[in-house]
């Protein structure tokens, strides 16, 4: 496979996007399978912010997110003979992706290099995080609303590793309760539970928010 | 609708059932719940969407470019390599340990002061120091030598010794069976002298009339100082170096040599005549100078004067 065509410019790209954006999931495997690089552009273009927001969401870490992300189409495009497609290309992805982080936290609790105490804590007096510099004076409502969400990701962050994936996939992501199971390979049931017990551990963590 | 049921239907689902709506109705505690339900799935829904860096594309065809197996200076042996190489190292890593072990083991193993002939166990010296006692070696015994008396039974009375006894094979047997035992003082008897005997050896006297020599010395016999310093010098000397001798026919004479010393390595023979040890001839008489290493040997052996330079360990 030529990947120089991954980034073809000009007029060849702008006739053949049209088509391909069209396609779906499994038709861009089975044409990235068959040398076709801008079937596997098109959808590293669909999945690249999901699943950027996601790991961002699971790791509380910018680069760390990016670098993972970047990891899981890596591997799927080394894995596309492997691929099958008795389920969604998108379960597949997130599933990569949820491995990849779960592997992640792992390693950094083995390491203890970041300060998961720090990272991962429920902090007020914390301040460390991504932050796109912005020299704006903000108004005050903008300034309670940025202080808000930084609370809610913190607390999302504090969840044990069990429960973080699932409210993620659900309440951010948005996917159903059968493509959470899917993708963290959980029974239902368990999936529900786990989703309702990380609700019930937010409202308390946001407690002074309602 | 008990609250457990309406609970349970809007964790899975905002948009309530007819009999959900009237349950929220008239429970209080369920209208706050459901409140909060909705507050939290919308304070969750409406986080800003984290966006990948404008390089994503950029960086991941670079990670792909690298990570491509056909690309990398890969060969068909690689898989194997993965796995040969670091089994090779901790297979090397083992037996440098194994080997490193083997020797300091050899290193710290105190060679037996067994005697290449004798092979009887001698009962009575605790130090590898110690002067052994004389057993009889098979070629002793075949040429019809008598055995040495047995030093334990041997009288700790003083013997009566000319202080200028010629150097021959009484005074050797004697001197030899006297080694091998040392005293225990139960009082340490006062030090008068600390004559200096020049072969670096310590002899005191004490003030019972005890004698208390180097290990393996008899501390009991009052040996004349000029008699301690003929008859121990050149035998204490050799049998450092792992050589027992005796005089024979007034020669300094190899009796035995014990296994993995210094004399054997250096090719020290039983039977081999004793001519000079240091350049010093061994006439009977103590040898000058402080060392009691012997470096070099001149031998006598069938008949030809040969020197052999003692090898240090290697």
């Amino acid at each position: 496979m030529a990947w120089d065509k991954f980034e073809n410019s000009g007029a060849e790209v702008l006739q053949t996007a049209v088509s391909i954006e069209d396609l779906s999931d499994h038709e861009l495997i089975e044409s990235t399978k068959n040398g076709d690089e801008d079937a596997f552009a098109e959808i590293v273009n669909r999945y690249r912010n999901p699943l950027t927001n996601y790991l961002y969401r699971f790791l509380y870490d910018y680069e760390e997110a990016v670098d993972l992300a970047q990891e899981t189409f890596v591997r799927v495009y080394f894995a596309l003979d492997r691929y099958h497609t008795d389920y969604a290309f998108s379960t597949y992805i997130y599933r990569i992706a949820s491995n990849l982080a779960i592997s992640e936290i792992r390693k950094r609790k083995r390491r203890k290099t970041l300060s998961l105490t720090g990272l991962f804590q429920y902090d007020e007096t914390e301040t460390k995080e991504f932050q796109p510099p912005d020299e704006r004076t903000l108004p005050e409502d903008d300034l309670m609303e940025d202080e808000r969400r930084r609370v809610i990701e913190r607390a999302i962050a504090t969840l044990p590793d069990k429960y973080r994936g699932p409210i993620i996939l659900r309440d951010v992501e948005g996917k159903t309760y059968e493509e959470v199971a899917e993708i963290l390979e959980l029974g239902l049931g368990t999936t529900k539970s786990r989703i309702s017990r990380a609700r019930r551990l937010l409202r308390d963590k946001l407690e002074h928010y309602f | 609708m008990s609250c457990r049921d309406f609970q349970n239907e809007i964790e899975e689902s905002s948009a309530l059932s007819r009999e959900a709506e009237r349950h929220l109705e008239d429970c209080p505690d369920c209208q706050r719940f459901h409140f909060e339900q909705l507050r939290l799935l919308e304070m969750l829904g409406g986080l800003p969407r984290i966006e990948a860096p404008k390089d994503f594309d950029f960086q991941l065809k670079a990670r792909i470019a690298r990570g491509r197996p056909a690309d990398g200076p890969t060969s068909p042996l690689f898989p194997a390599l993965r796995y040969v190489l670091p089994l090779s190292a901790v297979l090397i890593l083992i037996s440098i340990i194994a080997l490193s072990g083997l020797y300091f083991v050899g290193e710290r193993k105190v060679p037996e002061p067994e005697s290449v002939e004798s092979k009887n166990p001698v009962p009575a010296p605790t130090e590898t120091l110690a002067p052994k006692d004389e057993t009889p070696s098979p070629n002793e015994v075949a040429e019809g030598k008598p055995a040495p008396e047995n030093p334990e039974v041997e009288p700790l009375v003083p013997k009566k010794e000319a202080p200028e006894k010629p150097f021959n094979d009484e005074t050797a047997r004697k001197r030899k069976n006297d080694g091998g035992s040392r005293d225990v003082i139960s009082a340490p008897p006062k030090i008068i002298s600390v004559p200096d005997d020049g072969r670096g050896s310590n002899v005191f006297s004490s003030s019972d009339g005890r004698t208390i020599g180097p290990k393996g010395t008899d501390s009991n016999r009052p040996i004349p100082e000029q008699e301690v310093k003929t008859t121990t010098g050149v035998a204490e000397m050799l049998d450092f170096s792992g050589i027992k001798a005796a005089p024979e026919n007034d020669r300094m004479t190899v009796r035995s040599v014990r296994k993995n010393s210094i004399a054997e390595r250096s090719g020290v023979r039983v039977g081999d005549v004793i001519e000079a040890i240091n350049g010093d001839p061994v006439t009977g008489e103590p040898l000058s100078g402080r060392s009691v290493t012997v470096k070099t040997l001149t031998i006598l052996r069938k008949g030809q004067r040969k020197e052999i330079t003692f090898q240090s360990q290697q």
